[in-house]
């Protein structure tokens, strides 16, 4: 058996690129510190994004360029580029653009960030499409590291440096916790063929404990990164220290990746084909039990915030807790692996749209206080800004699930796959989760509609050059939900 | 002639969309006269499409889709919409939906609001919305097109609504939230029991052959009861929607305490009943129980407010009850009288939320023992109140009567003693309209009245423009009133056409 691999480094192309470029930016950066070329630089990396984005992805996706055989690619260590590819860039891509206007103002490093951002959103397209553990982890890591420079790049403010060493020693932990969980697989010794860490040998593995054990710790380490209970207690102090543009990407990207790859973990397993009915039974319990807890203390936190990027930490950690509703569907259910497969990206890109818009929104208050801004700062916001508001109204409205907003369908398709898979208690969980969550949201809204504003300096910037990019979003939240309730239903 | 029935069905639906669409897109330059203007064209072509699609009904198409008539479906760039068609059932409230929506805006543009474009906006979504909701064949996109109603309430409560707005706000948005999600869960349910299908006609076919096993009717006719019942303000869930229209602006009211509220009826009578028959038969008696607390109880509650806005928004959570007895008694006597009461309601709610608005305007008073002897200052108010109070109470000449008498026949058969109970209702409703209106225009005129005259100068009575939409509502209740065919004859065919599923063996 020969030991040649073929590479087909056309594969990670998009990764590759990204990753590439932002060498050559940091380079540039480096060397030319005046503040024109830094805005050069920072823009010229969020056009590499896009072309990663709009080019590179569907060139993969459709892979005229590759072998038609191969499945996958690394000797099977790696698969397809696809749907969450475009969801990690199009994340990235909304946070270089926030940054390249947040840092743009101030040497505040913009061209920096954005290489960072780039190589993050890279490791995260490969953590997902890796199907080998150990490549996962390097990825994790990867990404992790750069997420650590982010979130601390106010490096002036407390907050940011508390909310960097929060999310460092975290980070670390669960880091450490997945590769114990590794390091347990690879010594259950599943199969005597090379790739030992590959997710595709994992059902061989259900009836070892050493393996089983290995599932749950990389599992917690998955869940340490969406911030699921019980590992849920860093978010709201990360997300609100950090600058947007990192709290938005730690929001969404980095959270959609943890749930994809645990969507993929699982569904490898093929639990319900098992003849052990009780093990499959245990983890849909498990499972179940987790989201169960993460709606709960996703909703009740948020109901006392009025900081509202904590607001949207809590919000996002019940969002993580719908989620996992999908997953414990398709580990239950096989027929249903497909629909809540496609079902979560379709969730993850309604999320998106919201969450950026929201963050968007939050970044045009004024300069550095960002990690302050409460409800009381938005009073009369309807007012005075229009562009500001609707976005916020939208955002809002697609996270509590009102039609015709992708977040409405995205609720619906959960409804639909925990029915079929008969979970009644986490549909019950869901609507009491969303229910309580009416009271959060909407009471962001009513302050906005406020009809007086007690503060006239607060009140926020002009959406600006931004007022496009905003409005696209709110646009994108509102057709793409009504576009695909008409094809799907 | 096919095709142009079912442009006007979607006209009907989407004119006062693509008119709010057309007044955000033009924001910044529309000024406030050309968004008065757009508002009224475009609900007065939505009120165009009710009177011909009325009278067209059952005459130019004949094969109906399971008695669905106008359906066709529309394509928006490759992305087919939505499909919508009407039959017995959902024609009346179709044209509920246009009519009051036509007044509604009416009323918005006489009244002196401040950020009339953002109002006229929201009116339009609304109306937008409702029409949707009824002419839908598809029960994810009623859906869908009911809940689309909640944001545009909530922000125009918060924006131009009265005192207590801001609890009242989030507490509506909490209560129709919970009820719509416990209702989607049941629609869910119907939805993989039916053969993965939303389509309405589809699902009655799956229905038929008896897709819906006995122990799932119960459940899901269950889910529906409540979470369209929280939406209808079924007691107990009722709380929500007294102190919500009281606080809420008048043309929003109107719109939602007269055609909004009633969709959670309508999908039990077009949805739950006919695939359901034999779930509704085993939750008639609890839902009879717990309506005839909307009637008895929250009549009583009713007599007891002192405030006009409030005792108007009292009064129709108390009529509800009427509306849920005629669904309890499973008959289609029953039923289509629920049908009959929910058209003349909606109409008279209206018209009342929209002249206690006029009455509170004049007189800078919220308490009716405040006020007193306007009957002479403003006869025309008084006598458009009347015949609201009129409506509302029962009497005949209006379409409530109707629906009443139809549901009492329905109810003795059903039970003679909730019948007996359930009169009491019609007593007690007769009481508070009346004990309203005679405190409120008879008798001499109260202090606070001749202060208001001394600074102010003597009340004007109803002007043109407002007595344009009242006399829209009252025309449609007293045509219905005395022609009750030209809504029961269709919703007789559509009605006994699932009667063999509505009484089980």
């Amino acid at each position: 058996m020969g030991n040649v691999i073929n590479y087909e480094w056309l594969s990670v192309l998009p990764e590759g690129f990204l990753v590439a470029g932002s060498a050559v930016l940091i380079a540039v950066a480096a060397f030319a510190r005046s503040k024109r070329i830094q805005k050069i630089a920072a823009w010229s990396g969020v056009f590499l994004i896009a072309v990663a984005l709009f080019i590179g992805v569907p060139l993969l996706a459709g892979s005229s360029l590759l072998p038609e055989s191969a499945g996958s690619y690394f000797g099977g260590t790696l698969g397809e580029a696809g749907g969450f590819s475009a969801f990690v860039f199009s994340c990235a891509l909304l946070s270089a653009v926030m940054a390249a206007g947040y840092y743009g103002k101030d040497d505040g490093y913009a061209a920096e960030f954005v290489a960072t951002l780039m190589i993050c959103s890279a490791a995260l397209s490969l953590f997902v499409r890796s199907n080998n553990l150990m490549l996962s982890f390097v990825s994790l890591e990867a990404a992790t590291i750069c997420l650590y420079a982010m979130v601390a790049w106010n490096k002036n403010r407390s907050d940011s440096l508390e909310a960097a060493v929060k999310y460092l020693v975290v980070g670390g932990a669960s880091g450490a916790i997945f590769l114990l969980g590794v390091a347990f697989i690879y010594g259950a010794g599943l199969s005597s063929k090379a790739n030992l860490l590959n997710m595709e040998f994992f059902a061989a593995g259900l009836k070892n404990w050493l393996f089983i054990a290995g599932l749950c710790l990389v599992s917690a380490g998955a869940f340490f990164k969406i911030a699921a209970f019980p590992f849920q207690f860093w978010a709201p102090d990360v997300y609100q220290g950090a600058p947007a543009p990192a709290s938005a990407f730690l929001s969404v990207a980095s959270k959609g990746a943890g749930i994809a790859f645990l969507m993929k973990l699982f569904t490898s397993l093929g639990l319900d084909y098992s003849s052990d009915y009780a093990l499959s039974q245990t983890a849909v319990v498990a499972i179940s039990a987790i989201a169960i807890g993460t709606i709960l203390v996703g909703n009740l936190g948020g109901l006392t915030q009025v900081n509202v990027k904590r607001l949207i930490a809590f919000s996002g950690i019940s969002n993580a807790g719908y989620m996992l509703i999908l997953v414990a569907a398709a580990v239950k259910s096989s027929d249903l692996v497909q629909m809540a497969e496609s079902s979560l990206y379709f969730y993850l890109a309604a999320y998106m749209f919201a969450n950026y818009g929201l963050f968007f929104v939050i970044n045009q208050f004024p300069g550095d206080a960002d990690s302050l801004q409460t409800f009381s700062d938005y009073r009369g916001m309807l007012k005075g800004n229009k562009t500001l508001s609707s976005t916020a109204v939208v955002g809002l409205a697609s996270l509590a699930g009102i039609p015709p907003t992708a977040g409405f369908l995205g609720k619906v398709l959960i409804f639909v796959a925990a029915v079929y898979a008969q979970l009644y208690w986490l549909v019950g969980l869901l609507i009491v989760g969303s229910t309580i969550s009416i009271y959060y949201y909407f009471g962001w809204i009513r302050a906005i509609c406020d009809d007086y504003n007690p503060n006239e300096s607060c009140s926020a910037r002009p959406a600006g050059r931004l007022a496009p990019l905003m409005f696209g979003l709110s646009v994108a939240s509102v057709f793409f939900g009504a576009i695909f309730l008409c094809k799907v239903f | 002639m096919e095709d142009f029935t079912s442009t006007m069905l979607n006209l009907g639906v989407y004119a006062p969309i693509i008119g709010a669409i057309f007044l955000a897109a033009f924001y910044p330059v529309s000024n406030g006269g050309t968004a008065k203007g757009i508002g009224i064209l475009s609900s007065a072509v939505s009120l165009a499409a009710v009177v011909f699609l009325w009278i067209g009904f059952g005459w130019w198409q004949k094969d109906a889709l399971l008695g669905f008539e106008f359906a066709q479906r529309f394509e928006l760039m490759g992305v087919s919409l939505p499909l919508f068609a009407l039959n017995g059932i959902s024609l009346p409230m179709y044209s509920l939906a246009g009519i009051v929506g036509f007044a509604a805006t009416l009323w918005a543009v006489r009244s002196e609001i401040e950020g009339v474009k953002l109002y006229m906006i929201l009116l339009l979504v609304m109306q937008g919305g409702l029409m949707g909701a009824f002419a839908s064949t598809n029960v994810l996109w009623m859906y869908a097109f009911h809940e689309f109603a909640l944001i545009p309430t909530f922000v125009a409560m918060l924006l131009w609504g009265g005192a207590g707005r801001k609890n009242a706000a989030i507490e509506m948005a909490i209560y129709l939230t919970l009820g719509a999600l416990v209702s989607l869960l049941g629609i869910v349910a119907l939805y993989l029991l039916c053969g993965n299908t939303f389509e309405i006609v589809e699902m009655r076919v799956a229905a038929a052959m008896g897709a819906i096993p006995q122990g799932w009717q119960k459940a899901v006719f269950g889910l529906l009861l409540f979470g369209l019942g929280t939406l209808v303000s079924l007691f107990p869930f009722y709380s929500w929607a007294p102190r919500a229209y009281s606080a809420a602006p008048t043309s929003f009211a109107m719109l939602h305490a007269g055609v909004l509220k009633k969709f959670g009826l309508y999908v039990l009578i077009q949805v739950a009943l006919p695939l359901l028959p034999s779930g509704a038969k085993d939750w008639a008696f609890v839902l009879a129980c717990l309506a005839l607390f909307n009637v008895i109880y929250i009549g009583l509650v009713t007599m007891a407010q002192k405030d006009l806005k409030l005792m108007v928004s009292y009064s129709s959570v108390s009529h509800m009850g009427m509306c849920f007895l005629g669904v309890a008694a499973l008959e289609v006597l029953g039923a289509g009288s629920a049908l009959m009461l929910m058209f003349g309601h909606g109409l008279s709610v209206a018209l009342l939320f929209m002249l206690s608005n006029a009455v509170v305007n004049r007189t800078g008073q919220w308490e009716m023992a405040k006020m007193g002897g306007l009957y002479k200052k403003t006869p025309i108010l008084a006598a458009f109140f009347l015949a609201g109070a009129f409506a509302s109470a029962g009497l005949p000449c209006f379409a409530n009567f109707w629906g009443e008498l139809g549901i009492f026949v329905a109810l003795w058969k059903f039970s003679p003693y909730v019948c007996a109970l359930a009169a009491l209702g019609i007593i007690i409703s007769a009481i508070y309209a009346l004990r309203a209106f005679a405190s409120v225009f008879m008798g001499s005129s109260s202090k606070e009245i001749e202060s208001i005259e001394e600074s102010e100068g003597s009340i004007s009575d109803l002007s043109i423009a407002e007595r344009l939409p009242a006399a829209v509502l009252l025309a449609a209740l007293v045509f219905v009133g005395f022609f009750p065919m030209a809504l029961t004859d269709f919703m007789n065919a559509d009605l006994n056409s699932f009667a063999v599923l509505i009484q089980p063996k």
